[in-house]
């Protein structure tokens, strides 16, 4: 399965999508998150992660680093914890080990899922608001390179394709998909086991 | 397939799980988990998730069915039908089939009992050890960056030597440390040269000085995540001697969250000492390591003729992270092959030390074959450097290796002792060496230093002068010139060579001793009293500086301190009846003849068999005027030794 000839496909699910949901996702004290950010803010960034996912966990630093990067270019950062069975005190436990400063959420109905086509963890979408309070995916991919496949990582990431897409987006420049498969532990979200 | 087909395939997988026609979670496939996974995959485990019930299993499908197709899970680099190992973690073929036939059926649970699965505990495996040694503090390993390697020096608190028959270590926090090696330092070397050595000392690799004593007992002491307590076969237990380091060799991970770990080194005796002693041999080409940047397929070859039969016991071979394809085997005499192993895919994060299902018996002659490939281009994805560079063989990470160890039980043939076959072994691994580097310094001293122990002091020599030329100033290679020079009679060079060596380095205390020796041979002993007195102060526990000590004093008339070294190595030795000898004579010669008594009574006690320690009993007896006693010492004296005259000629003068 190679990205680049998923894209084409993919831009038409994410145009149908970009009608605004009910809310986008639950807060870990169970309010819904009826806004995904403020009218003003540029993007939102959601890094799909998992609390028993090792390569997840591995790509905390560098999401970390992306969020105290972006945060102050008015771009807002959430932690999605997509998979059923996870519950909120074991998310908090996780975030506060991972990135204590970051702000996590639960996807309990998949609707961020849906939205983003996120389908492992960890992944990173970028989204950016369009009229009458939806948004739109202008980046759903890898964090970056590290992973080339399960059980083989590079010493260091060559990639950073999160990072690019975040400067080209902030630079207002056109967005550049990654390369090569997410890879990670699939995401189970609640509705589908269902 | 895309992305929505699979997110919604799997829930209709879901929906489709109760078809019962293959195999189901309960009847078959639980059980492999249970054997091939959970030993790591459970909580607390060294997993980084647990697999022990349906609902995890489930949960990691698409990472299991990942991990298992390309086997990068369960960890098994050798390839199959190249040697024969024991505990081999390779998932068999059927469970594998099996598994993916699960897994395309939509991984169905099932009815019917749960097989219950394994109990793992924190505890140690078996029982409570006889000793534990922890590292004084904790290491910290950052969230990210690169791999983090380092030794960490765990002292041998007891007095005595004790032999090791099982070894456990608990890694502390499990999910950081990849793998451990456990080298035994025999001489505390690197607590001497790295005076900081509590903060960690860095290194993928390093290297332990075994001092000048050929020691020819080794083990392989490596743990991966997977690994239970390494248990020694009969016969077999590992040495531990007072004074010994343990040192913890660590490859630790960042897992993406600030960590910490603290590892236990658990250790259970027995005391019955060895009664079989294998090696190690090592074949390498590190000197043939220079590899070119983006050179997708570097090759390097060694091989080592056995002048002695050995059993193959374990084989380690060991690469860093540009090391491709690996194989290893024998060519036996006959001219038949006997592969020791074959890895396609090296990869240094699954490295394990490999021990053989059954001892491989190999004949003298058999030439061992190493051929290893490397790759240092940009497409492979472990190359340390991006973009590649040239790279050549070095102890850290981003260096390279070639090494493949052996583990052998050395055979001897008769007339040959097992310690002469030993050295043989010894002595083709250092001129394989010294064939391959001239000047590889390490063989040098060490061909060297096994001339000087096989009485070869001119050969030794020679090797020792061309080791000099490349380390002139290298003070272990004066003194052992030195020593070399004095087994020839050459004192006067030799105390040259002792004194060149002090100069080189004054606290060098072999030279100091060594020195000191000659100068007591040689009657100047103001300065021997000296030497040995730096000496103590440096290795106040060295018994045999304490004894030459004492000498000087007693050559210097000098009794009272002459009796107060001879306690402090006898405090040191308590099983030695030397120093029990030595006060006797030193009491008797100050005239308190209870406490000469005691002290000799003490060494015909330690000496049952002594018939010379019976006739100086006998006499300070009968000096002591206990005649019966004297005439008792005699007879037994006699007994042991009907030839000897002296306890012949007292018996005859004591009084009927």
């Amino acid at each position: 399965m190679v990205r680049r000839l998923l894209l084409p496909l993919l831009w038409g699910s994410v145009w149908c999508a970009a009608q605004a949901p009910s809310h986008f996702g639950m807060y870990l004290d169970g309010t819904p998150l009826t806004r995904m950010a403020p009218a003003q803010t540029k993007a939102v960034v959601l890094f799909f992660v998992a609390t028993e996912c090792p390569i997840s966990n591995r790509a905390f630093p560098e999401m970390e680093r992306l969020r105290e990067t972006f945060s102050p270019r008015n771009i807002r950062f959430l932690y999605v914890y997509p998979n059923a069975g996870e519950t909120p005190a074991e998310i908090r436990t996780h975030q506060a080990s991972y990135d204590p400063e970051g702000t996590a959420i639960l996807d309990p109905d998949g609707a961020l899922v849906r939205l983003t086509h996120a389908f492992v963890t960890p992944e990173a979408a970028i989204l950016t608001p369009v009229a009458h309070h939806g948004w739109k995916v202008v980046y759903i991919g890898r964090i970056d390179d590290r992973f080339v496949h399960i059980g083989l990582q590079r010493p260091q990431p060559t990639q950073l394709f999160a990072d690019r897409a975040l400067t080209q987006l902030v630079a207002s420049e056109p967005i550049t998909p990654d390369t090569g498969t997410p890879i990670g532990c699939t995401i189970t979200p609640a509705h589908a086991i269902r | 397939m895309n992305r929505l087909l699979l997110i919604f395939g799997l829930g209709c997988a879901v929906t489709v799980a109760h078809a019962q026609q293959g195999p189901t979670y309960r009847r078959q496939i639980a059980p492999i988990f249970y054997r091939s996974c959970t030993s790591c995959h459970h909580a607390g485990g060294s997993g980084p998730f647990s697999l022990t019930t349906y609902a995890e299993v489930k949960r990691f499908l698409s990472v299991i069915d990942n991990a298992t197709s390309t086997r990068y899970m369960p960890p098994w680099l050798p390839v199959p039908g190249h040697g024969s190992f024991a505990d081999s973690r390779r998932l068999p073929d059927d469970d594998l089939s099996l598994l993916h036939e699960w897994i395309r059926a939509g991984a169905p649970e099932g009815a019917g009992p749960v097989p219950a699965p394994p109990v793992y505990n924190a505890t140690w495996q078996l029982g409570k050890p006889d000793l534990v040694l922890q590292m004084d503090k904790s290491i910290s390993i950052a969230a990210d960056g690169t791999d983090l390697f380092t030794n960490v020096i765990l002292p041998n608190p007891l007095r005595g030597t004790h032999w090791v028959r099982a070894m456990e270590i608990h890694p502390g926090t499990p999910r950081v440390v990849h793998h451990a090696n456990v080298l035994i330092d025999r001489t505390a070397s690197l607590r001497r040269t790295h005076p900081d050595w509590r903060r960690g000392i860095p290194g993928m690799d390093i290297n332990v000085d075994s001092g000048d004593a050929f020691d020819p007992d080794s083990h392989f002491l490596f743990w991966k995540p997977d690994s239970t307590a390494l248990v020694e076969p009969a016969g077999m237990p590992w040495r531990l001697d007072e004074g010994n380091d343990l040192v913890l060799n660590l490859h630790l991970k960042p897992t993406g969250k600030p960590e910490t770990t603290r590892a236990q080194i658990a250790l259970y005796f027995t005391d019955k000492p060895a009664t079989q002693h294998p090696m190690l041999l090592q074949l390498e080409s590190d000197a043939a390591l220079d590899i070119p940047a983006g050179d997708a397929s570097f090759p390097v070859e060694d091989s080592l003729t056995l002048p002695v039969a050995v059993d193959v016991l374990g084989v380690y071979p060991h690469a860093h992270y540009l090391g491709k394809r690996m194989e290893a085997w024998a060519a036996l005499p006959d001219g038949s092959r006997k592969d020791l192993i074959l890895i396609e895919d090296w990869d240094i994060d699954r490295q394990s030390v490999y021990r053989l299902a059954h001892p491989l018996p190999l004949p003298a002659g058999s030439v061992l074959h190493m051929r290893y490939v490397y790759d240092n281009s940009a497409a492979n994805a472990r190359n340390p450097h991006s973009p590649p560079i040239r790279v050549r063989a070095g102890n850290r990470s981003e260096d390279e290796m070639a090494h493949f160890w052996l583990q052998v039980l050395p055979q001897s043939v008769p007339g040959q002792t097992e310690l002469q076959a030993r050295q043989a072994l010894q002595r083709a691994w250092m001129e394989n060496r010294l064939t391959k580097s001239p000047n590889d310094t390490l063989a040098l001293y060490n061909l060297a230093s096994l001339d000087l122990t096989t009485n070869q002091p001119t050969r030794a020599i020679e090797l020792f002068r061309q080791l000099l030329l490349l380390t002139p100033r290298d003070a272990r290679a004066l003194t052992a010139l030195g020593s070399a020079l004095n087994a020839t009679g050459q004192t006067s060079e030799a105390e040259a060579q002792f004194r060149a060596a002090l100069g080189a380095d004054p606290s060098y205390t072999d030279a100091a001793f060594d020195l000191a020796s000659l100068d007591l041979q040689n009657g100047v002993l103001p300065e021997a009293e000296t030497l040995l007195k730096t000496t103590l102060a440096a290795h106040p526990d060295d018994a045999e500086a304490h004894r030459l000590l004492a000498m000087v004093y007693a050559g210097q008339n000098q009794l009272v301190q002459t009796l107060a070294e001879l306690q402090s190595w006898q405090a040191l030795v308590s099983n030695d009846p030397d120093p029990h000898r030595a006060l006797a004579q030193t009491y008797a010669q100050m005239g308190r003849l209870p406490e000469a008594l005691r002290e000799q009574r003490a060494a015909v006690a330690l000496a049952p068999k002594s018939a010379s320690d019976f006739n100086d009993l006998g006499v300070m007896e009968a000096e002591a005027g206990n005649a019966a006693e004297a005439r008792k010492a005699f007879t037994r004296a006699l007994a042991l030794d009907p030839a000897l005259e002296a306890a012949d000629a007292n018996l005859k003068k004591l009084k009927p």
